[in-house]
């Protein structure tokens, strides 16, 4: 016997899923033990109380445990793959060649799909997140999670009001739209009759008596439990109301719920009565009806005959027993309710998990020798497993400790049947009961069974069927829940009548009012229309729904990055940030970027002796990685600082005479290193749209070169030359070409390189020869010699990157135009200095925030290998915060050959990035994507949420001082910078 | 569907027009036709036709509809051919379109007829001309039969343009809440009935369809906003084209007052099939015409313009 306990990242799983997937692989030959979790606290708890060692992990991972012989473990990680990837294809992740992924948000399936109706079935901590998603789509949103907080509540039902939409929930287990069941619903005749549910087995009873009685359903639009409290204020149902009042199909509206808080009752009548239609209230309550009444009433008001509720009398014992408690155990919550509010003025006390008076709650036992009624499918029961009707284990065994309780007189049960429930639920519950009757006549007992079965016969399940087998087994049936709490307390020797059905009219607003407006579509729709869904969270409810042939586009959810929900939930909520996030992209897209004049960096940076720009956010030197030491001791040499390196580095490290400061405070960027000292020269771009400049080095070529960490005489030597020689020649060429043509549209090379197979970060060939042909005819004619002319000609020609140099800065220009937006929080600077990546974003000022760099990964030049290459480095991520380079990619196939992966990555890289930006450029394109533009305008509340990071296509330097460039390849900013700019993010909207 | 031994079990929704035939006892029924988002199916009477839809199918009334899209879907089976429906299923060679729910067609919602005008419809042409005489006819309690038979069978298509101009005025009818036009729909509807032979088994259910308020959901929900003026608010009555009037990118004539999701809504009608879309519209625009002039003080007629040439239905003269 042996314990496999492995860990898989990046595998997020719905709860529901994974328990189906536990139960296949503990039931895999020669496995004694199996489970499948997310490593939550909860579920770990539950591993290590199974005996498992846990290692470290963390939310988002995948624990699978496994314990059995040898055999047995890997037959069990073979059924763990096999039902891994069933549960993955049917939730129809899998994409074909360079197939867009699936949307990783609710908001992304929506926009995929055209759907007009969501569902949320996430986790409840992130179920705003993805409601306010559908809400802001103009989609009606059923939310079947729980643990909303109410204030959330409030929120997301005022969003849905100014979007004309319907929240459904939170909490919402049950509905129907159309004819189509969402949740747990039964399968109804169409009719006339419209439902508001606060209340979902309530809700299912009402609908199953109704139909046992020929009367049909033209919708139930449940509204979430707590819909009617004082703090919601029957926000949804007041427009399930009145979206109700304008459907044609009908004719009059129950209202079933419990009982509402009475300023909120007196604020719905008056609202009921002016909607034209009758309104009836189903409310359970002491005192008042129970649902099996309500209907009754409802049925009268209708015109239709109150029929004799279908049982099904147990085979066998007939008499009563006259000893003994009622031991209700309930899957639905308002069943076992209405069977306490029935049973009470009877029985007296009962005690229960969701007890009418707080007195009687029970224990953590949930035993005790009276009258019992437990509700399986509290929260507090099925944390960690799925509820009764799926799952129904629980009160399978609580039915075999009854059994065997001398204090259990009556067992009364409820089995609730319809679309969500377990696919045959009736076999395991005859089995249970047969086995009780079984063991209490083992003891001399008469242990009497009472089912009430909510169903009907459209159900998939078989109501006749499911009730017939329970009768053979010894229990009665009745199809009214009320009515089979009573059977049980007859059972117990009571002797209770039905009170006088249909006495009273419930209707708050029989009187027809003022008609609707018959052409008046609420809810933008929703009713008239044959549903289309998108759904986040368990697939289970997709494939139900798939079932009833409805399409459904499920977006691959998983939970957002660990410990940024309620920041996140801040964030999103912040009123300015939608315009904000607009205003950002319109800037970033409008920016423009000529290059204008190249000049010395003292000159126009007004950088003094002995300060050092350099890449990525502020570093002191002693924690600077190889390349930039390298690379500033190569700059010292340079401007004469010191003679020899060693005097450099020393002088670095004392800080004498020394400054250095990023690159970005002076708006300029610098490639790799990225290091400016006052003697280089500097091309100039200008943005005259926002009227902003930005500058760049120019670019050394390639191998040892200071930018990347190189500082050997060539190197010098080259820099040297640069000024000299190069520096002077393209300040000639640029100022003529001005004179002759105006500036060059740097811009527009960007453009045109990305539908020439250039992505603008790695890969810059053709944008290098444009900008060449743009030059040379001024270069040449430049005052000096033509040695130098030809020189400085080869040499640009020669450089692939030539053209990196004015990219960079067109995009700082770019971003530049973007930052300072408040509530904006798209990212407007990338950068790394070797040590840490740093972003700033528009809405949080001039704050970096910071992790430590990774190191990229992917090809190498020669013979370096991975162990050579230092953590990613350079201003250059500035390309992919602007929308080219790596979220451009998919323009770039060849670049794979460069950076590594293949080219369906390169596809699936740049249709990945649309998930985390704010919209499409308009001037760069993907001509393989129908000319799309390219995603740009990174949002850190998008990147947190999704937990995608933005791709960056990038160079990689030699991890010790000196090298040069050892490869390229593909790396990520660390989560980090994203957790901390959403920390500020939320900060600044709560400070408003 | 890709593995042709698997039979595969496709879930539908059913309208309830068909559902009798497709819970009934089973019968085999001939292809009519068959098309990738879509088959036809003849169900024996000539106006009895069953539309197996896949989901990216224009979602006709007459349908079981699938939830999988035409890319997903391969039919298997060839006009001409048969198929078994019945007990729930219409049997197809690779796999079994099995009856899930009842869906809900789409169907006008009668309103009283709000301000005049038709958003912005393309110039109904010949059509219109037809439609707006049988429709005339009718809400004066003539005769509704020369009309009838002047559009029925009439034009090209698997459901011919006079049809569609019929369906039009069907459904307008429907869509207009006041006594004369129910009147006058059940006078078309009867008319209507004895000369469904004329015409193809599609366009007979459609018309059929049609005279109930059934029709494909844009369409329906256009009908009702146009009947209802939800959808014209701002223009004058007796407007003439001019200048107010811009030509959209497909050289129709669009109204800019009319609600952008009117037009939205127009655009996707008028994309339906070849010709359908356009030739419904024209028995709309011609009904509504004859339904304004009912009204006390009578209009001027807003179409003196010289009509555009109609491709179809010219050859009736």
């Amino acid at each position: 016997m042996a314990d496999h306990v492995e860990l898989r990242t990046g595998s997020y799983l719905d709860s529901v899923t994974l328990m189906q997937v536990s139960r296949t692989v503990a039931a895999a030959p020669g496995v004694e033990a199996a489970q499948v979790a997310m490593a939550t606290e909860l579920n770990l708890e539950v591993i290590r109380g199974m005996g498992f060692d846990v290692p470290d992990s963390a939310p988002n991972d995948l624990l699978v445990a496994i314990r059995g012989d040898e055999a047995g473990i890997a037959a069990g990680q073979a059924a763990l793959e096999s039902a891994l990837t069933e549960s993955r294809s049917a939730a129809g992740s899998s994409t074909g060649f360079g197939e867009a992924p699936t949307a990783r948000t609710l908001g992304g399936a929506i926009r995929l799909s055209g759907a007009d109706l969501a569902l949320v079935s996430v986790p409840g901590e992130h179920a705003v997140t993805e409601a306010l998603d559908a809400v802001r789509a103009g989609v009606s949103v059923m939310v079947f999670s729980d643990n909303v907080p109410v204030e959330d509540e409030v929120r997301l039902k005022d969003a849905a009001a100014d979007a004309d939409v319907l929240v459904m929930g939170p909490d919402c287990g049950t509905a129907v739209v159309g004819g189509v069941a969402l949740g747990f619903a039964n399968v109804v005749r169409p009719g006339s009759v419209g439902l508001v549910a606060a209340s979902g087995t309530g809700a299912q009873q009402v609908m199953c008596l109704l139909d046992a009685a020929g009367v049909g359903i033209s919708h139930c639009l449940g509204v979430g439990g707590r819909d009617l409290s004082s703090a919601v204020a029957a926000r949804s149902t007041k427009r399930a109301l009145a979206a109700l009042a304008a459907d044609p199909e009908t004719t009059s509206v129950v209202v079933v719920s419990k009982p509402p808080a009475p300023e909120v009752l007196a604020d719905l009548e008056a609202y009921a009565a002016g909607l034209g239609k009758p309104v009836h209230w189903a409310t359970l309550g002491a005192g008042r009806p129970d649902l099996t009444a309500a209907v009754e009433s409802v049925l009268t008001s209708v015109g239709s005959d109150v029929p004799v509720w279908p049982t099904w009398e147990a085979a066998g014992p007939s008499a009563p027993t006259s000893s003994g408690s009622l031991r209700g155990l309930f899957c639905g919550g308002t069943l076992a309710d209405e069977a306490m509010l029935v049973a009470g003025p009877v029985l007296g006390d009962i005690r229960s998990n969701i007890p009418l008076r707080a007195e009687l709650a029970l224990g953590a036992d949930l035993r005790d020798p009276g009258h019992v009624v437990i509700d399986f499918g509290d929260d507090t029961m099925t944390r960690g497993r799925a509820h009764p009707m799926i799952d129904p284990s629980l009160r399978l065994d609580r039915i075999a400790v009854e059994a065997a309780d001398p204090t259990c007189g009556v067992l009364l049960l409820d089995l609730v049947l319809g679309h969500g429930a377990h696919a045959d639920p009736a076999p395991e519950l005859v089995a249970a009961v047969r086995a009780a009757r079984e063991t209490a006549a083992a003891t001399g007992r008469d242990l009497r069974v009472v089912v009430s079965v909510t169903g009907t016969t459209s159900d998939p399940q078989g109501l006749d069927r499911s009730a017939k087998a329970l009768a053979d087994a010894g229990a009665d049936v009745l199809l009214s829940n009320a009515a089979a709490t009573r059977r049980a307390l007859q059972l117990l020797g009571h002797d209770v009548t039905a009170p006088e059905s249909a006495r009273r009219d419930t209707a708050y607003a029989p009187v027809a009012g003022t008609v609707t407006d018959v052409g008046a579509e609420p809810l933008h729709g929703l009713l008239a229309a044959d549903v289309t869904v998108a759904a986040a969270g368990v697939s289970l409810f997709s494939d139900a729904l798939r079932a009833q042939a409805v399409s459904v586009t499920e977006a691959s959810w998983q939970p957002p990055m660990a410990g940024t929900a309620a920041e996140l939930g801040r964030v999103l909520a912040d009123p300015r940030r939608d315009a904000a996030n607009a205003e950002a992209l319109r800037r970033m897209t409008a920016a423009g970027a000529d290059l204008v004049d190249v000049r010395p960096a003292r000159e126009v940076l007004g950088l003094e002796r002995g300060t050092f720009l350099h890449a990525g956010p502020p570093i002191e030197f002693a924690r600077a990685s190889g390349p930039l030491k390298g690379a500033l001791i190569g700059a010292m040499l340079f401007e004469g600082l010191a003679d020899t390196a060693e005097e450099a580095e020393a002088m670095l490290e004392k800080g004498d005479g020394v400054t250095l400061e990023p690159c970005h405070h002076r708006d300029a960027v610098g490639p790799m290193a990225g290091v400016i000292s006052p003697s280089m020269w500097v091309y100039e771009l200008r943005d005259e749209v926002h009227d902003n400049t930005s500058w760049c080095s120019l670019n050394e070529g390639l191998g040892k070169v200071l930018r990347y960490g190189a500082y050997g005489p060539e190197v010098i030597d080259r820099l040297r030359w640069m000024n000299s020689v190069l520096g002077p020649i393209l300040q000639q060429a640029v100022r003529a070409r001005i004179e002759q043509q105006g500036p060059i549209d740097v811009k527009a090379i960007i453009a045109q390189m990305l539908q020439m197979g250039d992505e603008g970060h790695n890969r810059n060939r053709a944008g290098s020869l444009m900008l060449l042909r743009e030059l040379l005819p001024t270069m040449i004619t430049a005052d000096a010699s033509s040695t130098d002319i030809a020189e400085a000609v080869r040499f640009s020609g020669a450089n692939e990157h030539f053209f990196l140099n004015l990219g960079m800065p067109a995009c700082k220009l770019s971003t530049l135009a973007a930052h300072g937006i408040p509530g904006s929080s798209v990212v407007t600077t990338m950068a790394r200095n070797g040590t840490d990546f740093g972003i700033r974003v528009s809405g949080t000022g001039d704050a970096w925030f910071t992790g430590p760099a990774n190191t990229p990964e992917g090809l190498f030049l020669g013979s370096y290998g991975p162990d050579d290459a230092n953590p990613d480095i350079g201003d250059s991520a500035i390309t992919e915060t602007a929308g080219i380079g790596g979220f451009a990619m998919a323009a770039a196939p060849a670049i794979v050959k460069f950076v590594g992966g293949d080219v369906p990555f390169a596809l699936r890289a740049t249709q990945t990035m649309y998930e985390i930006t704010v919209g499409e450029h308009t001037a760069y394109q993907v001509p393989i994507l129908e000319f799309r533009g390219t995603p740009t305008g990174i949002d850190v509340a998008a990147v947190a949420r999704t937990g995608i990071l933005p791709q960056i296509n990038t160079g990689m330097a030699g991890r010790v001082a000196g090298t040069g460039q050892v490869g390229a390849g593909l790396v990520t900013p660390p989560e980090q910078c994203f957790t901390q700019a959403l920390t500020a993010l939320a900060a600044a909207a709560g400070e408003r | 569907m890709d593995d042709g031994l698997d039979l595969t079990l496709l879930p539908a929704a059913v309208s309830p027009l068909v559902a009798g035939e497709v819970a009934g006892a089973p019968r085999r029924c001939r292809v009519l036709a068959a098309f990738p988002t879509c088959l036809y199916l003849d169900l024996g009477a000539h106006e009895r036709v069953l539309a197996v839809l896949a989901s990216d199918a224009v979602a006709l009334p007459i349908g079981v509809r699938l939830a999988l899209p035409s890319t997903e879907v391969r039919w298997g089976v060839e006009p001409g051919g048969h198929v078994v429906v019945g007990e729930g299923r219409v049997r197809l060679p690779r796999a079994d379109v099995v009856a899930a729910r009842l869906l809900r067609p789409a169907r006008v919602r009668p309103a009283p007829r709000g301000s005049a005008g038709d958003g912005g419809l393309p110039e109904p042409g010949v059509l219109g001309d037809l439609a707006h005489d049988l429709t005339a006819a009718a809400l004066a309690g003539g005769s509704t039969d020369p009309g009838v038979r002047g559009l029925v069978g009439v034009g090209r298509g698997l459901t011919p343009s006079g049809d569609d101009a019929l369906c039009g005025v069907l459904l307008t009818l429907a869509a207009v809440d006041a006594p004369q036009a129910r009147r006058a729909l059940s006078a078309v509807r009867t008319a209507v009935r004895t000369v469904l032979p004329w015409t193809t088994s599609l366009s007979a259910a459609l018309l059929v369809a049609a005279g109930a308020g059934y029709a494909v959901p844009d369409v329906a929900r256009l009908v009702t906003r146009l009947v209802s003026g939800g959808g014209s608010t701002n223009r004058s009555a007796g407007a003439t084209p001019g200048p107010s009037r811009t030509v959209a990118p497909s050289g129709l004539l669009v109204d800019p007052s009319a609600g952008s999701d009117v037009s939205d809504l127009v655009d996707r009608v008028l994309a339906i099939g070849h010709t359908s879309g356009r030739d419904l519209l024209s028995g709309v625009s011609g009904a509504l015409r004859a339904v304004d002039a009912l009204e006390s003080v009578p209009r001027p007629d807003p179409r003196h313009a010289p009509r555009p040439e109609s491709q179809e239905g010219l050859h009736r003269g």
